[in-house]
């Protein structure tokens, strides 16, 4: 008996290890190995800054403290400032440059930094993670534009989506509209834009007539490469197209004579300024009363104007479509970069999949637009009356206001983005600075001129004359075929 | 032997299950063991030590993070210290530049705007070098820039950087506040909250804390180095829309002491719980709270929190406070959550000693549910008892399964044992391979084989005794019956077999032959079958036709499935006891019933009514029996008998039953009749046999059969067989008495007469509380014109046995009860006087004659109860003494004395037969004098009779008393007591006593005047 209570309790010592083992390994093959014990970091490069910086900060405090926490995911974010740190940092560290961090799992990406990280073989193809059904659910327009890769692999998740308004400090223009009997027909082309920049200026100058030409300028944007892009897609002369997978650059000289007389021609008169960072902060200071942002710019877009950093006043806005020209089709930008997931693990990669899809449900994607001014990427979610019914949006009227309008605009514009190529951020970026800064070296030359005593009319069409423009174009053709190497 | 078999019936001893027997101390001796186990772990301290350690690793974990922290925030305090002289020497030289002093910052715009544009990239390096999301330069401008509307502006700058790791020149740099124009030429974005100046709500200090809590400081201690004036303040932000931020302050303090505003950094909650990662613990409920206080209080303000546990544990609190100390350094915390939670404190040095700030304490705290913290320490309590509950578990298993090892084998020998096989086929045991088992199976083997030895031994010696015993045995759990070789011949298959069988019972019960047999035996095994022994036995009879009937008696013993059966032929003791039971109850020289099974047998009848209908008793005795016996001798005496018995027996075809119970006494009992005629038409007949019948004499002569008898009814005089048998008894004793060779039938009243004196006392005294006594009235009347003079009231007793008066009064005298007479007479007669009075039957001049008892007087207050009825007619009350007792004069004084109280009148009744009449005459002094009966009667044939009459009638005239003649029955009687000149008249000739009086017939009153004189 007592050989037979031995070898039960050695039997029973033997059992429980292994029960108790067993317990512990109720694997599930959905899980991808994820186990709320033993989180699994999932680091997120992005270049929000300021308001979006904090919602975005937010959404992954609420994530890590619910769905994270229940399934075992921890998102760290980190912002690297702007879009173009952001793409360096990622390449760099794809590349793995001396001194570059570690690959993170997931970053924001505009389709050019994906297409080239997707070159180089990090990016997660994320149609293996998401049913047709669910993606069906997304804006097509959207998912089509993360399908950059030859084979079609989705490479683009989608999350925020951007696109342009124009923006009117209502209570400033509602003065100059009353004394000049201008209306807000006026800033629907581009054409009547300059035109209305003109009168405002004249209308500025005016004011203090003890003052020559200190006339204010009316009106600035931001990327100005957008509107060089776009610009030239309305004018249907695109810079660069590709037929066959093979990319061409077209340089219409009459299109880019357009483009050119409706911004630099304008700049250089001193009817448009670009003097800070954003053109909202320009607005801020009463140096410009109408501007063309992002939706999510829209954001920052002031309640009051504060002049000379002295006094201040409340006022009111508008949020408007952006012009187009004249006799053309309506066409609008499409940006906003999408969420990339680099290659590492499956572990790593689904987690990325289950916030990006915690990310986009149709409620908290609303409520992330409404407080950062992107646009929801779900089908559903593209209502106005589901995007102003966000408790958190009651704040925050301007957005709703810019929502709304580019909600409409999404509707009745075209909508436009550069296909990727090699060097689609040299190239966008050089279209964007360089009809920029040549812009605002005439302009300051000019206006030194002419503030030095010169004949401001014969200064400026000095300035803006057809060799001007030819000397200008000849520069920007070489320019373009040098920095796009096509 | 018989001894060990019945051992075990007795006493039962409590059986287990040979599981049971073995588990159990297998069991205590698990128990014993683990328990010894966990004792050894929880007295070598190995439990507490766990538990420490699981608290040590929290501990240890939040010190390190605490020191993370620690140092993250102090080694920004040397940068920035560092940069506020920088500042100091760049405002130094721009004082210079404008010649001018410090003082002018709160006059002068553009020398704000100067310093302010003069300290960017001083600024900006802090923010970079100390890595830190915001800096900012406040200067203390006073109330320049200063509206009405009670905003507190001040001029400066304020930068932030929402992530510290990267450095993107100027871009990722965000103007909280400050000059428009710097933004402008540094490119740096303004925040939507922008504004030029730090605006301070006073509504809202909290936020701007960090300004003035160290320009206060400052100004008290602006000889102090800055070092020591340095400031954390809590988490703030001076726009509504940006995020707050965690702050480290110094004043800017200019050469000659004037603070001139702050310097500082800011740190967001981000970055500093970069050093707090969220998932710090084992367990998910665990945070890490940062917190302050002052040096000497417990209380800990909330500044931030890491982890998502935060608002499942703390919540809403806004302060925390440790509760009791659970270990070095553990505390316990009570929170709203009503969460049992732990916790650990560590406090930071943000200042050194020398600080002003020095006893505002920062702490680190961890917060962990209790539980989780000792996850591991219960859990391994957990593993150990499911090891434990495992090891039973197992224990049991294969103790089960070696006991049933052992237990099947018993079990199958056991099965073995049980199954059916035929009686007498041996019991063949498998091999159960265990040496002891088989061993046993064989030893019940050999058993089985010597029990049938012996029980067919015992078989066969029960018939070879023949003492006529069958035996039986019925088994209810295979419905077979065992049989005795014994028992065959009762049976039909006694040709087929020669010794003890096993057949069904249907078999068994086919083949008895006797049909009474086979009936009682199948009624004895339909018996219920229970667990407590009953038996029985019955006796019954097989009738033959050829021969004279067998009795046989069946015992049967039941228990739980057996049924035991002895059948015995008991035809010899039953003979025998019906031979006894004969001599006992018959009469040897008549063979009729003797007096005990007569009075046995009627008495049974006596209890069914029913079947009695109406019957009578018959008491016979033969006359002459004396006579015959003495004259002729004792052996004709029986003839005489024998011949009157056999006459009586005639008796038993007319349903009735003879006895003799005596001598020459016989008892018949006839019932079953429905009328009295009946029965005396069969008495008739057997009396004419009987009269006619005669015994021969020895010398030769037939001698007359000769019997009195006496007949008592049932129901009419009796439903009692006792009183029936005495009642005819009585009879026949009267009749025997008066004419011999009668019959008579019981008549109660001479009973009652001879037996009264025996029932009268209780009848009297019966009659005496129920006031069965009635009055009659006998009327006295006028022997002049015979018109009625009064009423004697004579007593009535209302009772079956005492009729008379006398007989009442004989009883009453001798139980002492006279005065209850005398006093039922005074008030019933008197009574029921005035009753028929008031029904007119009595005239209002009526006197009422009341009898009193002589040897009695009537009492208070009963006197006064008669009194009260009677008043008003009390004068009409004649109340008659007897002049009979001597010692009764002290009465008879009393008496009178009332009757003058009353006016009333006294007769002296039954004058002329007491031995001193004339001396009662004198001494009373009566109204009336009654003349005896005795005296009247006759009168009218005896002259000396008439003759004291006259005498009476002289003598009481000259008295002046009337005289009454009482009795008078006669015409002739009536006649001559006229003649003799009575007074009153009373008798029978008048008329009878009646309750209702009745007027005088007219015949009577005719006759008494055609006889007057």
């Amino acid at each position: 008996m007592n050989i037979k209570k031995i070898t039960a309790m050695i039997s029973a010592f033997c059992i429980v290890p292994s029960v108790c083992t067993g317990c512990g390994k109720s694997k599930s093959d959905k899980s991808y190995g994820l186990d709320a014990k033993k989180p699994t970091t999932v680091v997120i490069w992005h270049y929000y800054n300021g308001v979006q910086q904090e919602i975005f900060d937010n959404e992954i405090i609420e994530f890590n403290e619910t769905v994270g926490r229940e399934k075992g995911i921890v998102i760290e974010a980190y912002s690297k400032g702007s879009i173009d740190e952001l793409s360096d940092s990622v390449l760099a560290s794809i590349r793995q440059d001396a001194g570059s961090d570690e690959v993170p799992d997931m970053f924001t990406a505009y389709s050019e930094t994906a297409y080239i990280a997707d070159k180089l073989g990090s990016v997660v193809d994320l149609s293996d993670y998401f049913t047709e059904k669910e993606l069906e659910e997304y804006v097509d327009g959207y998912i089509e534009e993360g399908r950059i890769s030859a084979d079609g692999g989705l490479k683009i998740f989608p999350t925020a989506k951007s696109t342009e308004v124009m923006m009117l400090n209502l209570t400033d223009w509602e003065k100059f509209a009353d004394a000049t009997n201008t209306s807000t027909d006026d800033l629907k082309t581009w054409e009547s834009v300059v035109d209305t920049a003109e009168k405002y200026y004249e209308y500025t100058d005016n004011l203090t007539p003890d003052i020559e030409n200190d006339g204010k300028a009316f009106f600035g944007r931001d990327s100005v490469a957008n509107y060089m892009l776009v610009g030239a897609k309305q004018l249907g002369a695109e810079f660069v197209t590709q037929k066959n997978g093979k990319f061409t650059l077209n340089i219409d000289e009459k299109a880019v004579r357009r483009l050119w007389d409706n911004y630099y021609v304008p700049y250089v008169k001193g009817y448009f300024t670009a003097q800070s960072r954003f053109r909202s902060d320009d607005a801020k200071i009463g140096e410009i009363i109408a501007l063309i942002c992002s939706t999510t710019g829209s954001a920052y877009f002031p309640d009051s104007i504060t002049i000379d950093d002295e006094y201040s006043y409340p006022i009111e806005s508008l949020v408007m479509p952006v012009p187009n020209f004249e006799g053309t089709d309506p066409y609008l930008v499409q940006q906003g970069a999408g969420m990339v997931v680099t290659k590492s693990n499956q572990t790593s990669e689904y987690a990325c999949t289950v916030f990006l899809k915690w990310f986009t449900e149709k409620e908290r994607n609303v409520s992330f637009s409404v407080g950062s001014g992107y646009m929801p990427v779900m089908k559903d979610a593209n209502d106005m009356e589901i995007i102003k019914s966000d408790e958190s949006g009651t704040e925050n009227s301007i957005l709703i206001d810019a929502l709304t309008v580019a909600v409409d605009e999404i509707k009745n514009y075209n909508l436009y983005t550069a296909k990727p190529f090699d060097n689609t951020a040299e190239t966008r970026n050089f279209i964007g600075d360089y009809i920029q800064d040549t812009a605002q070296t005439s302009h300051d030359e000019a206006y030194e001129r002419i503030h030095s005593g010169e004949d401001r009319e014969k200064v400026l069409e000095e300035y803006v004359s057809d060799e001007a423009f030819n000397e200008w174009y000849n520069e920007f053709s070489a320019g373009l075929h040098d920095v796009s190497g096509l | 032997m018989e001894q060990d078999f019945n051992q075990p019936t007795k006493k039962i001893p409590k059986t287990q299950k040979m599981l049971t027997r073995l588990l159990i101390p297998m069991l205590i001796l698990i128990v014993f063991q683990l328990v010894t186990f966990f004792s050894v772990l929880a007295i070598g301290g190995e439990f507490s030590f766990i538990k420490k350690y699981a608290y040590d690793t929290l501990i240890e974990k939040t010190r390190n993070r605490t020191s993370y922290v620690e140092k993250e925030l102090c080694q920004k305090i040397p940068f920035v210290n560092e940069y506020a002289s920088e500042i100091n020497n760049i405002v130094r030289e721009i004082l210079e530049e404008n010649n001018t002093d410090i003082s002018q910052l709160k006059t002068d715009k553009e020398l704000n705007r100067q310093i302010i544009e003069g300290s960017v990239d001083s600024i900006i390096y802090l923010l970079r070098r100390s890595l830190v999301n915001d800096v900012f330069i406040i200067l203390e401008t006073g109330d320049l820039y200063n509206n009405s509307n009670n905003i507190d502006s001040k001029a400066g700058m304020y930068l932030r950087d929402l992530d510290t790791s990267t450095d993107s020149g100027y871009k990722d740099l965000l103007m909280e506040m400050g000059y428009s124009s710097i933004s402008k030429d540094f490119g740096i974005i303004l925040d939507s909250g922008w504004k030029a100046r730090m605006e301070a709500d006073p509504q809202d200090m909290q936020n701007y804390d960090f300004y003035y809590k160290t320009i206060q400081n400052a100004q008290e201690n602006n000889t102090m180095p800055i070092e020591r004036l340095g400031y954390w303040s809590g988490f703030s932000s001076i726009s509504h829309n940006s995020t707050g931020s965690m702050k480290y302050t110094v004043p800017l303090i200019a050469d000659d002491g004037t603070v001139y505003g702050v310097l500082g950094i800011g740190l967001t909650e981000k970055t500093i719980l970069v050093n707090l990662p969220p998932n710090d613990f084992v367990s998910e409920s665990a945070c890490y709270v940062l917190c302050n206080g002052m040096d000497n209080s417990d209380i800990f303000n909330i500044r931030m929190h890491s982890g998502t546990s935060f608002n499942r544990l703390i919540g809403s609190q806004d302060t925390l406070r440790p509760d009791q100390q659970l270990d070095e350094n553990m505390y316990s915390f009570p929170l709203k959550s009503d969460i049992d939670a732990v916790g650990n404190i560590q406090v930071m040095n943000l200042y050194n000693s020398e600080s002003i700030y020095a006893e505002e304490q920062w702490a680190l705290i961890s917060v962990a549910e209790k539980s989780d913290v000792l996850f591991l320490f219960s859990n391994l309590i957990k593993m150990m008892i499911i090891s434990a509950l495992i090891s039973i578990a197992i224990s049991i298993v294969v103790m089960a399964i070696s006991c049933n090892n052992v237990a099947k084998p018993i079990s199958a020998v056991i099965k073995t044992m049980n199954s059916k096989r035929e009686y007498n086929e041996a019991i063949r045991f498998q091999s159960t391979k265990i040496y002891e088992l088989d061993k046993l199976t064989d030893a019940i083997t050999q058993l089985q084989i010597d029990v049938h030895s012996f029980s067919s031994q015992v078989s066969k010696m029960i018939r070879i005794a023949d003492v006529g015993l069958c035996t039986f045995m019925y088994d209810s759990m295979d419905d077979s019956v065992f049989v005795a070789q014994s028992m065959l011949k009762l049976l039909n298959l006694s040709v087929k077999y020669q010794e003890d069988i096993v057949i069904s019972r249907q078999l068994f019960l086919e083949n008895i032959i006797a049909k009474e047999t086979r009936q009682i035996i199948t009624e004895c095994l339909s018996e219920k079958l229970t667990d407590t022994e009953t038996s029985f036995s019955k006796e019954y009879c097989i009738e033959k036709k050829e021969s004279s009937n067998v009795w046989m008696r069946i015992s049967v013993v039941c228990n739980s499935n057996k049924i035991i059966g002895v059948l015995q032929d008991i035809t010899n003791i039953i003979l025998e006891r019906q031979r006894i039971e004969y001599e006992r109850d018959y009469d040897g020289t008549t063979g009729l019933l003797n007096r005990h099974a007569y009075y046995h047998i009627v008495n049974d009848l006596f209890g069914q009514p029913e079947k009695l209908g109406i019957a009578c008793i018959i008491m016979l005795d033969l006359d002459n029996l004396k006579y015959v016996n003495d004259t002729y001798g004792h052996d004709f005496g029986d003839d005489y008998i024998k011949t009157a018995a056999n006459v009586l027996k005639e008796f038993k075809k007319y349903n009735g039953i003879v006895s003799r119970l005596s001598g020459d006494e016989f008892n018949v009992c006839l019932h079953g009749y429905s009328s009295k005629d009946e029965i005396w038409e069969v008495i008739h007949t057997v009396r004419e046999k009987l009269i006619n019948s005669y015994c021969l004499l020895s010398d030769g002569t037939h001698y007359k059969i000769r019997a009195s008898a006496g007949i008592a009814w049932y129901p009419d005089d009796s439903t009692s067989l006792e009183l029936l048998m005495k009642y005819a008894d009585f009879a026949m004793y009267t009749i025997k008495h008066t004419t011999k060779g009668e019959i008579t039938e019981f008549d109660m009243n001479a009973y009652a007469k001879d037996s009264v004196l025996i029932t009268g006392v209780e009848e009297m005294n019966k009659i005496i509380d129920e006031c069965r006594i009635r009055y009659a009235f006998h009327s006295i009347i006028s022997a002049r014109t015979g018109e009625v003079y009064g009423y004697e009231a004579l007593m009535r007793p209302q009772s079956a046995i005492l009729h008379s008066p006398a007989e009442l009064l004989r009883i009453a005298k001798t139980g002492a009860k006279l005065y209850e007479i005398e006093r039922l007479t005074w008030i019933e007669a008197l009574r029921a006087f005035r009753k028929q009075r008031k029904m007119g039957n009595i005239s209002e001049q009526a006197y009422i004659f009341v009898n009193t008892i002589s040897n009695s007087v009537l009492e208070h207050p009963d006197i006064d109860i008669v009194e009260k009825e009677n008043a008003g007619i009390l004068s009409k009350i004649v109340m008659e003494i007897t002049e009979g007792e001597e010692d009764n004069e002290a009465f008879n004084m009393r008496k009178l004395k009332r009757l003058e109280k009353w006016n009333a009148h006294l007769a002296l009744d039954d004058f002329g037969t007491g031995y001193n009449s004339d001396y009662a005459l004198i001494k009373l002094h009566p109204n009336i004098i009654k003349i005896d009966r005795s005296i009247i009667s006759s009168c009218d044939k005896d002259m000396s009779r008439r003759t004291i009459i006259e005498n009476i009638v002289k003598l009481a005239r000259t008295k002046n008393i009337k005289v009454l003649a009482e009795g008078v029955e006669t015409e002739t009687e009536l006649k001559t007591v006229i003649e003799c000149g009575v007074d009153l008249l009373q008798g029978y000739f008048i008329n009878r006593p009646v309750f209702e009086p009745q007027p005088i017939t007219q015949e009577v009153v005719d006759k008494i005047m055609k006889y007057q004189i």
